[in-house]
């Protein structure tokens, strides 16, 4: 039986093998999905490795069962937005930590995104320096499903991505296939799953060079097939404003529009608006740490409206897949509304990063 | 993540990790991938914090060519009117020193960015090659003059002309190469050798790869001339000061780049 060497939950295995810092996901049941004993024992293993000079290089996969990482523990923050909030803004501390202590990590990081790698899991993955795709990848930021946005750095890789992918990501929610993953940058490369035993072993022979190691495994991949809708995206998601890329899938009479626009439409009118404005804002941000600082005031607030409690209600719990959003139309959705969601929290109660060392 | 997406670029301490990753086309160079290099040394050289690069590629192959089809199809009046592969000249005006590791093929235009480097540590098993001429062409990114000055009349002939591929070690014997070390500890070794160079002098540092790059563009004369003028110059920096009187003093110095 493996045993972690940090933190005391049996959720998240942290062990030193040679050179490599391992972390492996393991809560099958939740598909890995994080809470926030797994992220804080997470950190506490990088913070000892990063002055650890028998580590070169840090992993981060899954063990047990399928699926990379889920997300977070949606079902505990839907309950405490219901409630007073406190332990749904320690999970997103803690997380948000996680997060920016693996995007100013300075040894080399490497992500292995075989299976589902949603939310959270894009979280822990798009910080790493070398992101492996494989052909079991499921990527996708699906928070407007459930009343919630794409948060653990979402304003801040999203709005980078080319000719309004990610915003496109963000509202609809689509999943990208590994191919996909490589072809926008999302991943780093497309490793085919059998080869990851050998990869794992060459990696922990070269580690300082983990990048050319895992590229010595790379397998030709299918065509990625958003490459074919992009120019539609670049088109019709164009605008920062909800209803106009309504009006222009409205307007579009073609069948990827017309499909596009029924899935935005069962998604939350004020969590695509609040998307919509953190990548605009996020594109501008001059560090990761301004964006985490962002998104921590806004998932404080967001985890406490009606939308989240009830798509946690209709997706996860009830399982009725009919949300009732409030207010139901993005017309009614008041500026106000947002610019409330969007305050930054007064000084003391704003999220800071781990001091550096 | 990503500004790059052909490249992977990192800082460590004071040495910039720039990794070619096209690893489904070997790292064929096209037109984004130099596009990307021009960026990311640019940013290099402009950023005070940085003192050596290291550019380097995977295990099986540094970069095995410009990318064959994104040029078939081109006419003269294209290349001519686009002066194709001029923007290499971006990435050779960078000031700083800057390394290539070697590991696997270093093909045509790969062997050619190899060659642009201040010099290469390369893996043992490394491949280097101009093979252009099987395609009915020739060397395009300067590999023709640097590799001649590199191995002489005679290697420089065989190699351009018969399009073979030198191993590591006689890369090394030819002078191609600085040295070779297992593939296993390259990254190591060429990182090793940059934080060396990180912590000497800088402006000592531009003006010796000044002065050598002037070997290969001056008259003997003019050369030692120009080295000498240089190293009247730094004479007026602090750093000079601060090395002397550390020698003197039996002590590390302190640099500033002043």
């Amino acid at each position: 039986m493996l045993t972690s060497l940090f933190g005391n939950t049996p959720d998240v295995l942290l062990t030193r093998e040679g050179p490599l810092g391992r972390i492996r996901l393991n809560r099958p049941k939740a598909i890995h999905a994080l809470t926030r004993e797994m992220c804080e024992a997470m950190s506490e293993a990088l913070l000892a490795w990063r002055t650890d000079e028998r580590v070169k290089a840090v992993v981060i996969d899954h063990a047990e069962g399928r699926g990379f990482c889920a997300g977070g523990d949606v079902v505990m923050l839907a309950r405490s937005g219901a409630a007073d909030g406190t332990d749904a803004r320690a999970f997103f501390h803690a997380e948000y930590r996680l997060n920016h202590l693996l995007f100013t990590y300075d040894k080399p990081t490497v992500a292995i995104m075989d299976g589902i790698t949603m939310g959270g899991g894009v979280g822990i993955s798009l910080p790493c320096q070398v992101r492996i795709a494989t052909e079991n990848t499921r990527f996708a930021m699906p928070e407007t499903g459930i009343g919630l946005f794409p948060d653990v750095g979402g304003g801040w890789y999203l709005s980078r991505l080319p000719g309004r992918v990610g915003q496109f990501m963000a509202l609809t929610g689509a999943r990208l296939d590994g191919a996909e993953c490589r072809y926008l940058g999302l991943a780093t490369h497309y490793v085919e799953q059998a080869s990851l035993p050998d990869l794992l072993e060459r990696l922990a022979k070269t580690p300082a060079r983990a990048a050319g190691a895992v590229g010595a495994f790379t397998a030709t991949m299918p065509e990625p097939r958003i490459a074919a809708n992009q120019i539609n995206i670049a088109r019709l998601f164009a605008s920062d404003q909800l209803e106009e890329i309504i009006a222009a899938l409205e307007a579009d009479e073609s069948d990827w529009a017309q499909t596009e626009l029924a899935t935005l439409k069962s998604k939350s009118p004020l969590s695509c608006k609040v998307s919509l404005r953190l990548l605009a804002d996020g594109a501008g941000r001059e560090t990761f740490e301004d964006e985490m600082r962002a998104e921590y005031a806004l998932a404080s607030h967001v985890v406490q409206t009606h939308d989240f409690i009830e798509g946690v209600r209709a997706l996860l719990l009830d399982k009725d897949n009919a949300p009732k959003w409030m207010p139901a139309v993005p017309e009614a959705v008041l500026d106000d509304t947002l610019d409330q969601l969007f305050k930054p929290l007064p000084p003391g109660e704003e999220w800071t990063p781990f001091p550096q060392a | 993540m990503p500004e790059y997406n052909t490249i992977l670029f990192e800082q460590r301490d004071a040495v910039t990790l720039v990794t070619l990753n096209r690893p489904q086309a070997l790292n064929a160079l096209n037109s984004e991938v130099l596009r990307e290099l021009i960026a990311a040394f640019a940013a290099y050289d402009a950023d005070d914090s940085q003192r050596c690069l290291v550019l380097t590629g995977s295990e099986k192959a540094f970069a095995a060519g410009a990318d064959i089809k994104e040029m078939s199809s081109q006419n003269f009046a294209d290349m001519y009117a686009s002066d194709f592969f001029a923007g290499w000249e971006k990435v050779t005006a960078t000031r700083k020193p800057w390394i290539a590791a070697v590991g696997g093929y270093a093909l045509g235009g790969g062997c050619e960015v190899a060659m642009m480097a201040d010099f290469i540590i390369a893996s043992d098993t490394a491949k280097f090659g101009q093979p252009e001429i099987k395609l009915g062409v020739t060397p395009g990114m300067g590999g023709s003059q640097r590799i001649a000055l590199a191995l002489g009349k005679a290697k420089a002939m065989e190699m351009c002309l018969t399009g073979r591929m030198m191993g590591a070690e006689e890369a090394e014997r030819a002078g191609l190469v600085a040295k070779v070390v297992p593939a296993a500890s390259l990254l190591d070794e060429a990182l090793k050798t940059a934080a060396e160079i990180a912590a000497m002098p800088p402006l000592a540092a531009l003006a010796c790869k000044e002065m050598v790059n002037a070997a290969f563009e001056m008259p003997l004369q003019q050369g030692i001339r120009f080295e000498r003028r240089l190293f009247h110059g730094l004479f007026g920096t602090e750093d000079q000061k601060e090395g002397m009187a550390a020698f003197v003093e039996k002590r590390p110095g302190q640099f500033k780049g002043r």
